[in-house]
């Protein structure tokens, strides 16, 4: 074989491999939580607490750092930097594709879905929606809130309800009514959590 | 190559790690190992009793050779009075047939030297002339071990390229720290045939026997630099691996108690005996500081949890035996209770640490204060992992050589996992909980107890459950009922038929209890339960 450098190279890839999860993370939405790992075994089954079971697929993520050889000698530190960014990226996308599929058929499954049926999200949309949800409150009795989601239109129209929330003396007493029934809902959960018998 | 380390590995050995090898050598020429001294002592000069295939019993003296020869000095200062003990003294053991002489031998890993050589001639001369001709002292010398080692060894590793730079790796360890428990594992996985051979028909158990056998050698010649250190935490848990690596080959082939008995118990002799080893250290000791004290201090706490459940195991173990209560036991009391407010959880693969303490704990004190402890440890749990909490507690998977630098601060990179809402051990602390009915402390802790799911790691085969990692299996995690029955919850926690656990460590519980302490990530809420069972009934 030819002269190698195989300890410092494995320097540079672990750097690399950084720098790419660094990315990922950085592409993946806001709420995405570090994820659990998986040690051994090869497949994941989750026992609901109604006694129901499902297996989760494991799938595999990829993504492909095209390099032809003969660049190898002239290619730039950024080129190299942007393919394993590119890839960070892709993969990044197709997790969160998955996903949002996955949340798309938990809500489907259970109805809680809003169609707006293609208009701008309304304050009575929003309402709607909280009515339609859990929501669970922190140790001050503070409610911890859904994360938003959306896209460049559904911002505007977001940013817009949140604003009336905030201004309209009507809005925010309808918010509040909601959130003191929620509050109650939240509390008959947690009064069901007791040893019985 | 292998020779060579072999050779080395005899060069540098003294008598208490060349002992076990020893007896693995003996094991594969048909001998039965019927006992191992702890060198703590001499035991009438027998360090090693065993009986030939043709039933004569058989005593050895093993002698670490000073500068690879034993001088005429070494004989006439350390040696002779011994050897004459060795052979004149009549053996006491339960299997020894008292109507047969034994055979004596003074094994060493050097030469002797030829003045020494004339004077055992000379001994045994005068015991022929004076009509004894069965007091004879036989010698195995480093030729005649170096052969018997590569009769067992060489041939039978089957160690490709990529192995011998671990085994190399193991054997040039300073023998001072933890135990690389990952690399002994895959030094096993290549050496046990698991899987069929080349011809595609299964190893006979001939061949299986004689790995078993090979195996012990290359583990203990692994290992000895920590051997040679006294880092007896460390020879328990090579052992530990090693016996867990031959029960899954016996697992996988079926293979009959006869072809790994021997090899079994010595195994098992062996870890009983470092445990009174490490005993005996901890009660010379003034302090339990180990290394550079100046950063000593993040570890203290850690070294002493893992010898607190070290010592407990070996209470209840010696209990077992029907050991006569002795000042080891109260040692071992005394130690345990001083030191227990000194425990620390740094993660779930601790629990098996704690929970041996906790057997060992309920053993000793008739009080409430054992159950507390286990209520303790459940609440710990729960709040460490609450969901949204901001401490937390690794999964068993880490153990504390991995997770104490995230701990301190001090890890080249980030911890890339999430321990949040989870526990692979809380289930089964519940369960012991409720067997000790504890009905309203646990009322107050169940809704804790639900914001948390129970994750388990089934093999997909049974005989996997005893290898370090499986590619193929299932990880289940189930979230508990919010609204429990406690009767329900009962029946749940008084089930104890442990059917993951494979039969064949099924008749040693200590073994199971340290077997869970050397690979945490195995504990689940069946074996915890199971054991508990077993260990009420047993102890």
């Amino acid at each position: 074989m030819l002269p190698d450098f195989p300890n410092l190279k494995r320097k540079l890839q672990k750097l690399l491999i950084y720098r790419m999860k660094r990315i990922h993370s950085a592409s993946m939405p806001s709420f995405y939580a570090v994820p659990k790992r998986v040690f051994e075994g090869n497949r994941l089954i989750v026992v609901w607490e109604d006694g129901s079971s499902e297996e989760l697929k494991i799938k595999e993520d990829k993504a492909k750092i095209d390099l032809n050889l003969q660049e190898v000698e002239t290619i730039t530190p950024d080129i190299i930097l942007d393919k394993i960014d590119a890839a960070a990226k892709e993969i990044a996308m197709q997790q969160s594709k998955r996903f949002f599929e996955q949340i798309d058929k938990a809500v489907n499954k259970v109805g809680n879905v809003i169609d707006v049926k293609g208009r701008s999200l309304c304050i009575d949309d929003y309402f709607q929606l909280l009515e339609k949800i859990w929501i669970d409150f922190d140790e001050n009795g503070e409610p911890i809130l859904p994360t938003s989601v959306p896209n460049e239109k559904t911002l505007k129209s977001i940013s817009k309800v949140l604003s009336q929330l905030k201004t309209d003396p009507e809005c925010k007493k309808r918010y509040a009514e909601i959130i003191e029934r929620k509050k109650e809902e939240w509390r008959v959960r947690e009064s069901n959590r007791k040893l019985v018998g | 190559m292998l020779e060579r380390v072999i050779e080395n590995w005899l060069d540098k050995a003294n008598e208490r790690s060349f002992q076990k090898p020893f007896c693995y050598m003996l094991s594969a020429e048909r001998y039965t190992v019927v006992h191992l001294s702890r060198h703590c002592g001499m035991e009438m000069g027998k360090d090693v009793i065993a009986i030939a295939a043709n039933g004569t019993p058989c005593a050895y003296q093993l002698k670490t050779a000073k500068n690879g020869k034993i001088s005429l000095r070494q004989w006439r200062d350390e040696i002779s009075n011994q050897v004459f003990d060795l052979v004149v003294g009549q053996i006491v053991h339960p299997s020894i047939d008292n109507l047969r002489h034994h055979r004596s031998y003074i094994v060493t890993n050097g030469e002797l030297d030829e003045e020494v050589s004339r004077a055992i001639d000379d001994m045994n001369r005068g015991w022929a002339t004076k009509g004894q001709p069965y007091f004879k002292l036989e010698t195995i010398v480093r030729g005649q071990l170096l052969s018997k080692a590569r009769t067992l060894g060489t041939d039978l590793w089957h160690v490709e390229l990529v192995n011998v730079k671990t085994f190399l790796e193991l054997f040039l360890e300073s023998g001072q720290g933890i135990l690389p428990k990952k690399k002994l594992s895959s030094l096993f996985e290549a050496t046990f045939p698991f899987e069929l051979n080349e011809r595609g028909k299964l190893p006979s158990k001939e061949h299986c026997a004689r790995v078993i056998a090979s195996a012990a050698v290359l583990c203990s010649i692994s290992i000895s630099n920590f051997s040679n250190a006294n880092n007896h935490v460390a020879e328990i848990e090579a052992w530990i691996l090693y016996i867990s690596y031959m029960l899954a080959l016996v697992e996988r082939w079926k293979l009959p108690f006869k072809f790994w008995k021997n090899e079994f118990e010595i195994a098992t002799k062996s870890i009983y005996n470092s445990l009174g080893n490490l005993c005996d250290e901890l009660k010379e000791q003034t302090h339990f500081v180990e290394g550079d004290p100046l950063v000593d201090q993040p570890f203290y706490r850690v070294r002493l949890t893992w010898l607190i459940a070290l010592m407990s195991i070996y209470a209840l173990w010696r209990h077992n035996e029907k050991e006569p209560e002795s000042e080891a036991d109260d040692f071992i009391r005394n130690f345990c209770l001083e030191n227990k407010t000194k425990l620390y959880l740094w993660g779930e693969a601790a629990i098996p640490q704690f929970i041996a303490f906790f057997w060992y704990f309920r053993k000793i004190d008739a009080t409430r204060a054992p159950d507390f402890f286990l209520e303790s440890l459940i609440s710990a749990i729960c709040q460490l992992n609450k969901p949204g909490g901001k401490r937390f507690l690794a999964n068993p998977y880490y153990e504390a050589i991995d997770i104490l630098p995230h701990i301190l601060g001090i890890a080249d990179e980030p911890l890339e996992d999430s321990f949040r809402g989870n526990s692979y051990v809380l289930e089964g602390l519940v369960h012991l909980f409720v067997r000790r009915n504890w009905k309203q402390s646990m009322k107050f802790l169940w809704p804790d107890i639900t914001r948390l799911s129970s994750t388990v790691f089934e093999p997909e085969k049974i005989w996997h459950f005893y290898r370090w990692s499986n590619k193929k299996g299932i990880h289940k995690v189930t979230y508990p009922k919010h609204t429990q029955e406690w009767e329900e919850l009962k029946a749940l926690a008084f089930e104890s038929d442990g059917t993951c656990i494979p039969q064949s460590i099924k008749n040693c519980p200590i073994l199971v209890l340290l077997f869970l302490c050397v690979y945490p990530h195995r504990i689940n809420s069946q074996i915890l339960r199971w054991l508990d069972t077993k260990l009420k009934s047993k102890v």
